[in-house]
C-alpha cells in the first residue's frame, strides 16, 4: 500500500504542477489564483517530495515488486547504498530531478515575496510548465514506482561502481546544481515576457545563480573525486562526455554569474545575462539527455532505451527552443543598460564572458562532434583529452590570466596601468615561482612551469585585490582592519573563489606534469620503485564485504632510508550478484601528495603458478588541491551567499530595506 | 484498498488546502514597488561602502548618482502589482476539486495499481518460511541467509546455507559461507567438502586449495568412531568431488559452465544413496540422509515418499522419528 501511496502522489504531482502552470499563468492580474498557484506548487513538492520517500523505503525494505528496486538493489547491500540506489538508476534519477524541479518552485513561492506580483506569478508559472514535462515523462515514460507482478527473490544489485560513498553524495549534489539553473530559467523568461530586464531582476536572479552553481562545483568535484579514487586509473578527469556535459553548465554559469553583477551594478548586458540565464538550463537539460538517451558509452551514462532519450530531446527542444524564440522576439526591446568604456569592470567581465563561452562551445564541440559525426557518416571519431588540451586550456589561460585584473578596474572607466602596477609584485611572485620551477624541477616542462606560475598569479592576484581594498601598507593598520572587517561576504567569497581556482590550477599543473608512476608484476615479497618509495608487496588475502568478496594487499611503502612511509591495502573486489571486480586503491597522504596504489589482477610467475598480483603505483603531486580549489570555490560561492544582500528572502519583512542598508555591498 | 484511499484524499485534501490558503494569504501588492525597494537599498549600500572606507569620493558619488537616477527610473515605471481583474475564486474552487478527481483517474489508467500489496524482503521469507513445500532454490537461499543473519554464529546454519547456495548454482558465495563457517568451527568435515566442491565447481576442477579441503574432510571424517554413518557420507562426497573435478578437466573449453554439471552430480550421488537403501534398507544415518538431500533439493514427493517408509520401517524408534523431522524440515 506504501508504495500505491507514493505512486498516487506522484500523478498528483502533475496534476498539481498543471494547476500551479495553469492558475499562476491567469494569476498575472488576479492574486487569489497566483497565491493558489503558489500552493499548488508547494503542493507538487510535498507530493513529489512523498513519492521520494516511499521510492527510499521501498529501496531499504528490499521490495523487490517495485521493478525499479529489483533492478537497482539487492539485499546484501549496506544500507546508504540501498537509499543510494533510489537515485542510482535513470527512473530514481528522473524522481530526484523532479524532487528539485518541484523543490526550486516551491521555494520561489515561498522565498520570493519580494519579488514584484507578475513577476512572481510568471515564474512559478514557468517553472510549473518544466515541472509538468518532466513529471509527465517520469509518470508515463519512466515510472520509478513501477510494478511486477511476479517479483524476483533477490534483485540485480546496484553496479558495484556506483557503491561508494562519494557518489552516493554526487548526484543529489550534481542534480541541484543542474535542476537550480531552471529557476534562472524561470526568470529569465518570466523577464521576457514582462520584457524589462534591469539591475533589480539581476540582484534577484544572483542569489539562484550562486546557489545553483555552487552546488553544481561541489557535485562535479565529488565526481572527480570518485572517478580518482574508485576507477583506478589515477587521473581525476577523463573529458568523458558526461563530464563534459556536467561541465558545460558549470562554464556557462560561471559567466553567467559575472554577467548578473554588471546588470546589477549597471543595468548594462540585460539581453546577455538572460540568454546565458536560458544557455545554463539548457546544457543541464542536454547532460540529462545525453546521460539517459544511451548515444554515450559511458561509466556513467545509464544508457537506457534511445525512444526514452527522444523523449527528453523533445522535451529539450520544446522549453529551450520556446524560450530562445522568445529571446529572439524579445530581446531587441530590452534596454541596453549603462555605457562603458573598453577599459572597465564591465569589459573585464564580458572578456571573461566571452573566453568561458567560447571553453563551453569548445566542450560541446569536442563532446557533440564524434556522436554527430556517427549519425551523419557512421564514421567513429574520437575526441578526447589533445583536443582539449589544444583548444580549451589555452582559452582557459587567457581568462585566467586577465581574471586579477577585473576587480581591480572600476567601473564605467578603469585604469589598466593602475591596475597593473596594484599586480606587479603577484605579477612578480608568479614568475619567480614559475622560474624557479622550471631550474629545479624540469627544465624540459616549461609549459607546465607556465601554468604553475598562472596558479600562483590568480592567488597573488586574489591577495592584491583584497590588499587594495583595505590599503594595507598604505594605511594606518587601525584602518586597515576596519575595512576588512567591514568587507562584506560577498567580497570575501569572491577573493576566495578566485584563490581557489588559482590552488586548483597550481594542483592540476603539477599532478598532471609531475606524476610518477609504476607497474609491476609482483609475487609475495616483491617489490616495486615509484617517485621516492619503494614498495613491497607483504602478502595478499581474502576478506569479506557485506555484498563482496575481496583480495586485499598488503603493501608497505618505505622511503630512501627504509623507514616506513605508510601501509596500504587496496583490494580487488568481486561482487557475485552481478559477477563483477572492481579495484579499491589505497591512497596514502603525504602532504599535498598522495601516494595511490592499486592491487591488479591475479597473474602467473615464471613457474605458471598463479601466485603474481599486477600492482601499480602512483605518485600524485599535490593531487589534494585539485579537489580542494573547487571546494574552495563552492565555499566562496556559499560565503557570498550568506551574505545578507543576496539572500532569497530579503525585503519581505517590513523594515527589511533600512536592514539591508546596514550591510556593505561587495564592490564587485 | 480501503485505506490507500483514504490516504490518497488526505493527500489530495492537504493539497487542496495548500492551494486555497496561498489563494488566502495573497495579501495586497506590497506598499512599494520592489524595483524601487531595491534600488534604494543600492543606494543605503554604497554610502555604507563609502563610509567604510571601501569606495573613494569620486566613485561614491558617481555610484550614488547613477543609482539614484535609476531608482527615479523605476519609481516612474513602478507597477501597481497585480491590476486585479477578478477574484477569480470560482476557478479556484474548481481546480481544488478537480485535481484530486483527475489524479485518482490518471492514477488508476496509467500509473497505480490500488490492490497490490507492498513486498519486503523479510515479510516474504517470513511467509516462504511458514508456506515451506515446493520453494525454489533461490527461496530457499534466501530463507538460509536470512536464519545465518539472524544467528551469525551459528556454524550448523552457515553450513546448511553453504549447501543450499551450492545447490543455487551460486559456488562463489557458497565457498564464502563455507570459509565463515569453518572459522567459526574448523571440525566439521562435512564443510569442507562443501567448500572443497564451491571451489571446484568454479575451477572445473580439483584446485590445490579444494585438495586441501578434501584432506582436511578426510583427516576429521577418520577421527570419527569406527561404523559411524557419517564417515561413510564423507567418503561419497569426497568422491563425488574429485569426480566432479576429473569431469571439469575432461572437458574445460567445450564446457565453459562445467560448473553446472554439479546439481546432476549432486543429484547422482543422492539417486545413488536411494538405490543403495533399496538394495540394503537397514541403514537409518542413511535415511536421515536422503530425507535431508530432497529436502534440500526441493522434491517434496520423493522425499515425503522416502520419509513414509522411514517412518514406517523405524516406528518404534522415537530417536530416529525425530532425526527424520529434522531432516524433513532442513530447507527451513
Amino acid at each position: 500500500m506504501i508504495v500505491e501511496i507514493g505512486s498516487f502522489a506522484l500523478v498528483l504531482a502533475l496534476v498539481l504542477s498543471a494547476a500551479q502552470t495553469g492558475l499562476s499563468a491567469f494569476g498575472v492580474n488576479r492574486p487569489a489564483l497566483a497565491g493558489a498557484g503558489e500552493g499548488a506548487a508547494l503542493g507538487a513538492f510535498l507530493a513529489t517530495a512523498t513519492a521520494f520517500g516511499v521510492l527510499i523505503y521501498a529501496f531499504v525494505v528490499s521490495d523487490f515488486s517495485v521493478a525499479n528496486v529489483a533492478a537497482n538493489s539487492h539485499t546484501a547491500k549496506p544500507l546508504l547504498y540501498k537509499i543510494a540506489g533510489a537515485w542510482g538508476s535513470h527512473e530514481g534519477s528522473i524522481l530526484l530531478w523532479c524532487l528539485y524541479l518541484t523543490g526550486y518552485g516551491a521555494a520561489v513561492a515561498v522565498l520570493g515575496r519580494s519579488l514584484p506580483a507578475r513577476l512572481r506569478s510568471r515564474v512559478v508559472m514557468v517553472q510549473g510548465v518544466l515541472c509538468l514535462l518532466f513529471i509527465a515523462y517520469m509518470v508515463f515514460a519512466s515510472n520509478p514506482l513501477l510494478r511486477l507482478a511476479n517479483p524476483p527473490v533477490e534483485g540485480a544489485s546496484l553496479n558495484p561502481l556506483l557503491q561508494d560513498p562519494a557518489l552516493a553524495a554526487h548526484p543529489p549534489f550534481l542534480y541541484s546544481g543542474y535542476v537550480g539553473f531552471s529557476v534562472v530559467f524561470s526568470f529569465a523568461v518570466a523577464a521576457l515576457i514582462e520584457g524589462k530586464v534591469d539591475a533589480a531582476w539581476a540582484r534577484w536572479v544572483r542569489p539562484w545563480t550562486l546557489a545553483a552553481w555552487s552546488l553544481l562545483t561541489v557535485g562535479i568535484t565529488l565526481g572527480a573525486f570518485w572517478a580518482y579514487y574508485e576507477l583506478g586509473w589515477g587521473g581525476w578527469w577523463f573529458w568523458d562526455p558526461v563530464e563534459n556535459a556536467s561541465f558545460m553548465p558549470w562554464l556557462v554559469g560561471a559567466a553567467l554569474l559575472h554577467s548578473a553583477v554588471v546588470t546589477e551594478k549597471r543595468g548594462a548586458l540585460p539581453g546577455w545575462t538572460v540568454f546565458l540565464s536560458l544557455l545554463a538550463f539548457t546544457f543541464s537539460m542536454l547532460g540529462a539527455f545525453l546521460v539517459r538517451s544511451g548515444v554515450l558509452t559511458s561509466v556513467h551514462a545509464f544508457a537506457v532505451d534511445p525512444k526514452r532519450g527522444i523523449l527528453l530531446l523533445e522535451i529539450l527542444a520544446v522549453s529551450s527552443g520556446a524560450a530562445f524564440a522568445l529571446f529572439a522576439w524579445r530581446a531587441p526591446k530590452l534596454s541596453a543598460g549603462g555605457l562603458f568604456a573598453p577599459v572597465s569592470r564591465e569589459s573585464a567581465i564580458v572578456l571573461n564572458n566571452i573566453i568561458l563561452a567560447a571553453a563551453a562551445a569548445t566542450v560541446m564541440l569536442g563532446t557533440l562532434y564524434p556522436l554527430l559525426a556517427e549519425a551523419m557518416g557512421g564514421e567513429t571519431v574520437s575526441v578526447g583529452a589533445p583536443f582539449f588540451a589544444l583548444t580549451f586550456t589555452p582559452l582557459m589561460a587567457i581568462a585566467l590570466l586577465i581574471l586579477p585584473f577585473g576587480p581591480l578596474l572600476a567601473w564605467k572607466r578603469g585604469d589598466l596601468l593602475g591596475a597593473a602596477q596594484r599586480l606587479w609584485i603577484a605579477a612578480l611572485v608568479a614568475v619567480a615561482l614559475a622560474l624557479l620551477a622550471l631550474a629545479v624541477m624540469s627544465p624540459k616542462k616549461a609549459l607546465a612551469c607556465a601554468g604553475l606560475g598562472l596558479g600562483f598569479w590568480l592567488i597573488g592576484g586574489a591577495i592584491a585585490e583584497l590588499v587594495e581594498r583595505t590599503r594595507a601598507f598604505r594605511a594606518p593598520w587601525s584602518d586597515v582592519i576596519r575595512r576588512l572587517t567591514g568587507l562584506p561576504r560577498g567580497a570575501w567569497g569572491m577573493t576566495l573563489a578566485h584563490i581557489g581556482m588559482g590552488v586548483f590550477v597550481l594542483g592540476a599543473c603539477f599532478e598532471t606534469s609531475w606524476r610518477s608512476e609504476a607497474a609491476e608484476s609482483l609475487a609475495i615479497g616483491g617489490r616495486i620503485n615509484v617517485g621516492a618509495y619503494e614498495l613491497t608487496l607483504d602478502s595478499v588475502g581474502g576478506a569479506e564485504g557485506p555484498n563482496y568478496l575481496a583480495e586485499r594487499g598488503h603493501i608497505t611503502a618505505r622511503n630512501a632510508k627504509g623507514q616506513v612511509e605508510c601501509v596500504g591495502q587496496p583490494e580487488r573486489r568481486l561482487y557475485p550478484t552481478g559477477g563483477q571486480t572492481t579495484s579499491e586503491v589505497a591512497i596514502c597522504p603525504k602532504g599535498l601528495d598522495q601516494l595511490y596504489i592499486v592491487l591488479g589482477e591475479r597473474r602467473a610467475g615464471a613457474d605458471g603458478a598463479m601466485d603474481h598480483w599486477l600492482v601499480r603505483a602512483y605518485v600524485n603531486p599535490w593531487v589534494q588541491l585539485i579537489f580542494g580549489g573547487p571546494m574552495l570555490i563552492a565555499l566562496g560561492g556559499l560565503i557570498s551567499l550568506s551574505d545578507r544582500r543576496l539572500r532569497f528572502g530579503v525585503g519581505r519583512r517590513a523594515g527589511a530595506v533600512d536592514d539591508a542598508a546596514k550591510t556593505a555591498p561587495e564592490a564587485a | 484498498m480501503i485505506i490507500f484511499w483514504i490516504a490518497a484524499a488526505l493527500l489530495s485534501a492537504g493539497a487542496g488546502a495548500l492551494m486555497l490558503q496561498g489563494a488566502v494569504r495573497r495579501g495586497p501588492a506590497l506598499a512599494e514597488d520592489p524595483a524601487v525597494s531595491v534600488h534604494r537599498r543600492q543606494l543605503a549600500e554604497i554610502d555604507q561602502l563609502a563610509e567604510r572606507g571601501l569606495l573613494s569620493e569620486t566613485d561614491h558619488r558617481a555610484a550614488r548618482a547613477e543609482a539614484a537616477r535609476r531608482m527615479l527610473d523605476a519609481a516612474e515605471a513602478a507597477h501597481p502589482g497585480h491590476h486585479v481583474e477578478s477574484s477569480g475564486r470560482l476557478a479556484l474552487l474548481i481546480v481544488a476539486a478537480a485535481a484530486p478527481l483527475i489524479a485518482a483517474g490518471l492514477y488508476i489508467t496509467v500509473a497505480g495499481a490500488p490492490g497490490t500489496p507492498d513486498q519486503p524482503f523479510m515479510a516474504r521469507v517470513a511467509a516462504w518460511k511458514t508456506g515451506g513445500a515446493d520453494l525454489g532454490w533461490p527461496e530457499r537461499v534466501a530463507v538460509a541467509t536470512v536464519d545465518s543473519q539472524r544467528n551469525p554464529k551459528d556454524p550448523a546454519l552457515l553450513k546448511q546455507l553453504a549447501a543450499t547456495q551450492l545447490f543455487a548454482d551460486d559456488p562463489v558465495s557458497a565457498e564464502a559461507t563455507a570459509q565463515r563457517a569453518l572459522a567459526l568451527w574448523p571440525k566439521d568435515p562435512e564443510v569442507f567438502t562443501l567448500l572443497a566442491a564451491s571451489l571446484t565447481r568454479q575451477a572445473g576442477q580439483v584446485t590445490p586449495q579444494a585438495a586441501s579441503a578434501l584432506e582436511q574432510a578426510q583427516r576429521l571424517a577418520e577421527a570419527l568412531p569406527p561404523g559411524d554413518p557419517t564417515r561413510e557420507r564423507i567418503d561419497g562426497q569426497i568422491r563425488a568431488v574429485a569426480s566432479m573435478g576429473a569431469e571439469g578437466q575432461q572437458e574445460p573449453q567445450a564446457q565453459p559452465d562445467a560448473g553446472q554439471v554439479t546439481p546432476a552430480r549432486i543429484r547422482q550421488m543422492v539417486e545413488g544413496l536411494a538405490a543403495r537403501l533399496k538394495a540394503n534398507p537397514d541403514d537409518p544415518k542413511g535415511w536421515v540422509m536422503l530425507v535431508k538431500a530432497y529436502s534440500v533439493m526441493g522434491e517434496t514427493a520423493s522425499r515425503d515418499a522416502a520419509l513414509a517408509e522411514a517412518r514406517k520401517r523405524y516406528a518404534g524408534d522415537k530417536a530416529m522419528l525425530d532425526q527424520l523431522e529434522q531432516a524433513k524440515d532442513v530447507s527451513r
